[in-house]
């Protein structure tokens, strides 16, 4: 009777317990849709609400302001059937082959070097990220005073060195997108150098001492200690860098115009023009969502072959 | 218990602060009405030099006006007209707007232009005053939709020291040459054999807009030229255009015009070139360098008739209730007309009659020595989607100058991508 009698006094505390943890928990729970509510306020606002607009106005058509017609996917049918939203998106894409192995290896070399420790190496580091810091507009005001004809610093240089002919950087479609890739990488490999960075400093030294003791040259060292240790690093920068390349608009637009005529005009410029040039917004949107798309497959894609080839 | 009653206190007050400062920076707007000053909102695209003129001139109204009180915003060429059109559209345009007369026929079909003709009256404004080119370019459909401001044409600049050694100025200091295309060759040719080595005959950006203007201007002086856009159609496939072409591609060819230049006003103000087409607003550049000394005339005429490439700014007055801005906004668009002679420093031709003969005027260097161009200026079509499509033909005569295409192929292909443009 006795333990009968405690039993039931501690049930008594523990659901009065309970009761109080409730309602503790519930003022709690209203105290944090507090602080989050203006957050999701803008964020809804600003960035869900405008996506999901944003794929309504891509069904339909009209001059911006002027009219409005809901067409289902007539914007979408089009878009296969117009060869500059092809060529547009190839452009895209083949930037995106060109610089992301570049951009990445480039990155990985930085960052073997920084690590090093020799002489000189934080200097250097420092040196390589800082680009990173400027402004698009900075960077390609720098490069077209370096690239352009006649007057710039590079063919000056050039000339002082003996060569006679005039070399159109900006110009000639495959140098075109050759100065645009140098520009890229000038201005973000400090950023991919840097998480290999933080990758490459993970790695315990006793490893590689170990590796020694058994008689591993530098090669074997880099090939199966450092870039199986970097794998979730280098899956994080392939990704991240491909990503990025889709987006190009800032480096075409400002260097080559997306010149010469439309062989270096990436996807997103051609979004842009007929969006806020022939201010056909539906059309314009349709393209933006494929985009989207397209990035998104490709960087699934990527994940899932890394994951699978490393025997994750 | 207290805790969370103090934070939830905290964040209503918050939260009360935010909205009542989004509330309260509505009310203003309708509040003139009770004011005596009338305040006006202006936007223009001067994101170049031309910014400073026109500050100077809305200073000067503001000082001279008690009634009218003007605050002009000035915006990135870049994005102007995204940002006037948005604004049109979503009804929050300013009271007065700048708007390229080649633009009208684009923004003028959303609904929110005024239509001028009734206002004008009432504002005093007459429209007998203006030149009859400009006030014509403002027209649609017989209606007036914006008060012009100014001319901005093609015209020639050229280096009078360089000219000078090879011969080809008479007496009064001016070019030597008949109007026809052969003679012009002929003095670039001169110029090649008499000119130092780092120094070219002609130059002019052969990417962005030069070539198409270039090309426009010597199309609109063939006889039987039309214009580029007929009935919403593309109408390139003609000798006229094709000729006005070949003319631009044989003067590079021979060496006269060099290739995949992209800063051709660096070229001529450093003297490293003869002569130059530019637009009328290079003037003020190059009158900064005080070593150039050259000369500023109209396009040269170098086939049937004086033509040239041209457009203008003009004032329009986006919809609104308030009639009594609107009528201040006429007559401010009206006065910056009248004063054409302080906008005319940055280099452009003034659309009032009586300013271009007013001594301020004739006393500006350079500027009188073109302003006949204006009235030989032809317009380019009247279209909504005339913009996109010039996008389309410059880059199109861009790839023609730069690169291997031929002729047949760069007016073959503007024809189908502008009836791209026109059909989308």
């Amino acid at each position: 009777m006795e333990m009968n009698h405690t039993h039931s006094k501690y049930k008594f505390i523990r659901l009065s317990r309970i009761k109080k943890e409730s309602s503790e928990v519930m003022k709690n729970n209203i105290s944090a849709w507090l602080f989050l509510f203006p957050f999701l306020f803008l964020y809804g606002w600003f960035m869900l609400y405008p996506i999901i607009k944003g794929f309504y106005i891509s069904l339909t058509k009209g001059s911006f302001g002027v009219e409005s017609e809901f067409v289902w996917f007539e914007n979408y049918i089009e878009m296969f059937k117009d060869y500059h939203f092809w060529e547009a998106l190839w452009n895209t894409v083949y930037f995106v082959l060109i610089s992301t192995p570049t951009i990445v290896v480039i990155g990985l070399i930085m960052a073997l070097i920084v690590n090093s420790k020799l002489v000189g190496t934080s200097f250097l580091r420092s040196i390589f990220f800082m680009p990173y810091m400027l402004a698009i507009s900075v960077v390609t005001s720098i490069w077209v005073f370096i690239l352009q004809p006649y007057t710039g610093l590079l063919n000056s240089i050039l000339h002082q060195l003996g060569i006679e002919k005039e070399i159109f950087w900006l110009s000639e479609p495959t140098l075109a997108w050759f100065s645009i890739l140098f520009a890229t990488l000038w201005w973000t490999v400090g950023f991919n150098m840097v998480l290999f960075l933080a990758g490459l400093q993970e790695i315990p030294d006793e490893i590689y001492e170990a590796a020694e003791i058994d008689g591993a040259g530098p090669w074997k060292k880099f090939w199966y200690i450092t870039l199986p240790s970097l794998k979730g690093v280098m899956v994080l920068v392939i990704i991240l860098q491909s990503i990025a390349s889709f987006k190009l608009f800032g480096q075409p637009w400002l260097m080559t115009g997306g010149g010469p005529g439309t062989s270096t005009r990436p996807l997103v410029q051609y979004i842009y023009e007929v969006g806020f040039k022939e201010w056909n917004p539906g059309y314009a949107s349709a393209m933006s969502y494929v985009l989207f798309l397209v990035t998104i497959i490709f960087a699934f894609i990527q994940y899932k072959l890394m994951s699978e080839k490393r025997g994750e | 218990m207290k805790k969370s009653f103090l934070l939830f206190t905290t964040l209503l007050l918050a939260l009360s602060v935010i909205l009542s400062a989004c509330a309260g920076a509505n009310e203003g707007v309708g509040d003139n009405a009770s004011n005596d000053v009338v305040q006006l909102k202006y936007w223009v695209p001067f994101s170049g030099g031309d910014g400073e003129y026109m500050q100077q001139m809305v200073d000067a109204f503001n000082e001279s006006h008690e009634d009218v009180q003007v605050e002009m915003l000035n915006i990135k060429w870049e994005e102007y007209y995204t940002k006037l059109r948005t604004s049109l559209v979503s009804k929050t345009a300013p009271d007065i707007a700048v708007a390229h007369a080649s633009k009208l026929a684009e923004l003028v079909p959303t609904g929110m232009v005024t239509d001028l003709s009734s206002l004008a009256e009432e504002a005093g404004v007459d429209w007998n005053t203006f030149s009859d080119n400009q006030l014509n370019a403002t027209k649609l459909d017989g209606k007036h939709y914006a008060i012009p401001l100014d001319t901005h044409a093609l015209v020639m600049y050229y280096n009078k020291d360089y000219l000078n050694e090879a011969g080809l100025l008479d007496e009064n200091g001016q070019l030597k040459m008949d109007p026809s295309i052969d003679s012009f060759i002929d003095v670039l040719e001169e110029l090649k054999k008499t000119l130092p080595g780092d120094v070219f005959p002609f130059v002019s950006n052969t990417s962005s807009v030069y070539p198409f203007w270039i090309w426009y201007s010597l199309y609109s002086q063939m006889d039987d030229s039309g214009t580029y856009i007929v009935d919403g159609k593309a109408s390139f496939d003609n000798e006229a255009a094709k000729k006005a072409l070949q003319v631009m591609v044989d003067i590079q060819e021979k060496g006269l015009w060099p290739e995949n230049v992209t800063n051709g006003y660096d070229l001529f103000k450093s003297g490293k070139a003869a002569i130059n087409f530019a637009g009328v607003w290079a003037t003020g550049n190059y009158e900064k360098n005080e070593n150039l000394n050259f000369a500023a005339v109209p396009f040269p005429t170098l086939f049937d008739k004086p033509a040239a490439w041209g457009d203008s700014h003009t004032l329009i007055m986006p919809v609104q209730d308030n009639k009594e801005k609107q009528v201040a906004t006429a007559k401010f668009a009206n006065w910056l007309a009248e004063n054409g002679a302080m906008w005319a420093k940055a280099g452009h031709i003034p659309a009032k009659k009586d300013v271009l003969e007013s001594e301020e005027y004739q006393s500006l260097k350079y500027r009188k020595d073109y302003a006949e161009a204006q009235s030989d200026v032809n317009y380019m079509p009247n279209h909504e989607k005339l913009w996109p499509v010039n996008d389309v033909i410059i880059k199109a005569f861009s790839e023609l100058l730069n690169g291997n295409v031929s002729v047949e192929e760069t007016i073959e292909k503007v024809e189908k991508e502008v009836n791209d443009v026109l059909e989308k």
